[in-house]
């Protein structure tokens, strides 16, 4: 068996993918063969080090935007039937809030510039945006903060929250849910959005242009 | 055309995100070398996953196709670094890498991990991707084959090449 051969069954064995036979024939050269018995050693504390050094990341904190990321972007629910259901009950919610007057400009800045997936924090707390599409007539962002998820869309110059709804965290949950249960911001999403929500390429450009 | 049949969505997709949450993590860590980079990656391809639904069948796989196909057609590319996105940490003692070893006790256990990180770093994509694979929760042959789109043949060439690459380095390191 020449090196590279010996090198592929070696490395075969530490990923268990050898069949019994193969692997017993394999174990049984590793006792007489001194060298390759080093090589196997040396590769397996090598695989040990590897995985060692990828599993450093679990020690850092899981970002709360996969959290919410998961609750609020369930856009697999992005469905048109479910348009004609949300309409009245979102028109019944909907409220009108311009950040520019109201809640001081920053957060209309991370609205204007953050891409979606980026956290950032503001005066209220911290933000996230989760997704950016067009509507019938404006272009919108829905997001999440400590206290609320909502939709924004851009009026002018200005942002202007269409809708909102206070979210909790359950005791022992790490996904933040609607206050009310029923998300009334993914039901104003369906029955407003036109089209799929935008790609990190797309959304860069659009983006650049506001 | 994909049938929604044929697609995880809704809770169902949400629970499969979930649960490979820490899987996904560890995969894109190892492709970018970096936290937030890795958290990046994971965030988007999770929308797009959430978007578009994912396959039933290989889902698992599809889940690193996505991270994939995310940080080296997309992200990496928008950043315009280098093709080897851990060369240039590699003289730099402050990447990530470094950052997350700079805790351990052990002066030795922490140059082992940083000669790893810096010969982990200069293999190729085509020899880091299937190893890191390989070494993240034991994925088998065949699904880093589906998740990579080459044949299970070439996953065995390219992960052992990849190991005897990675040794050769190391032992370079550690004589250095």
């Amino acid at each position: 068996m020449t090196e590279d051969e010996d090198v592929i069954q070696i490395s075969r064995l530490l990923d268990d993918e050898l069949t019994t036979a193969e692997a017993t024939q394999l174990k049984k050269r590793l006792l007489k063969e001194p060298d390759l018995r080093e090589l196997y050693d040396a590769m397996a504390q090598d695989q040990v080090v590897l995985a060692e050094l990828i599993a450093k990341i679990d020690e850092e904190p899981v970002p709360d935007r996969f959290s919410t990321n998961l609750e609020t972007t369930d856009l697999g629910a992005y469905r048109p039937w479910a348009a004609s259901v949300a309409a009245v009950l979102v028109t019944a919610v909907a409220t009108l809030y311009v950040f520019n007057q109201q809640s001081g400009p920053s957060l209309a800045n991370l609205l204007e510039h953050m891409p979606t997936g980026e956290s950032a924090s503001f005066q209220e707390g911290k933000l996230s945006i989760v997704a950016t599409f067009r509507s019938e007539s404006a272009w919108c962002r829905e997001y999440v903060t400590n206290i609320e998820r909502g939709v924004a869309c851009r009026e002018g110059d200005s942002w202007a929250t269409v809708v909102k709804q206070a979210v909790k965290k359950a005791p022992g949950e790490n996904i933040f849910n609607a206050a009310g249960g029923q998300s009334l911001v993914q039901d104003y999403v369906m029955e407003h959005i036109k089209g799929q929500p935008l790609s990190a390429t797309e959304e860069s450009e659009v983006l650049g242009k506001w | 055309m994909d049938s929604n049949e044929d697609k995880l969505t809704g809770k169902a997709l949400n629970e499969l995100l979930a649960s490979e949450l820490s899987t996904m993590r560890k995969f894109t860590y190892s492709l970018t070398g970096s936290v937030d980079d890795s958290h990046d990656v994971v965030q988007i391809a999770m929308e797009r996953c959430l978007r578009s639904g994912v396959p039933r069948e290989g889902s698992r796989s599809w889940l690193f196709t996505v991270c994939k196909n995310l940080w080296i057609d997309e992200i990496r590319r928008r950043r315009r670094k280098p093709q080897n996105e851990f060369q240039e940490d590699i003289d730099t003692p402050v990447s990530d890498f470094a950052e997350l070893n700079s805790t351990e006790a052990s002066v030795a256990r922490r140059d082992e991990l940083n000669n790893m990180a810096a010969a982990f770093s200069q293999l190729t994509d085509d020899h880091r991707i299937p190893l890191a694979m390989s070494a993240i929760d034991g994925m088998g042959y065949k699904e880093i084959a589906i998740a990579l789109e080459i044949p299970v043949g070439t996953v065995m060439s390219r992960i052992a090449r990849a190991r005897i690459t990675l040794n050769k380095r190391l032992r370079r390191l550690g004589d250095d």
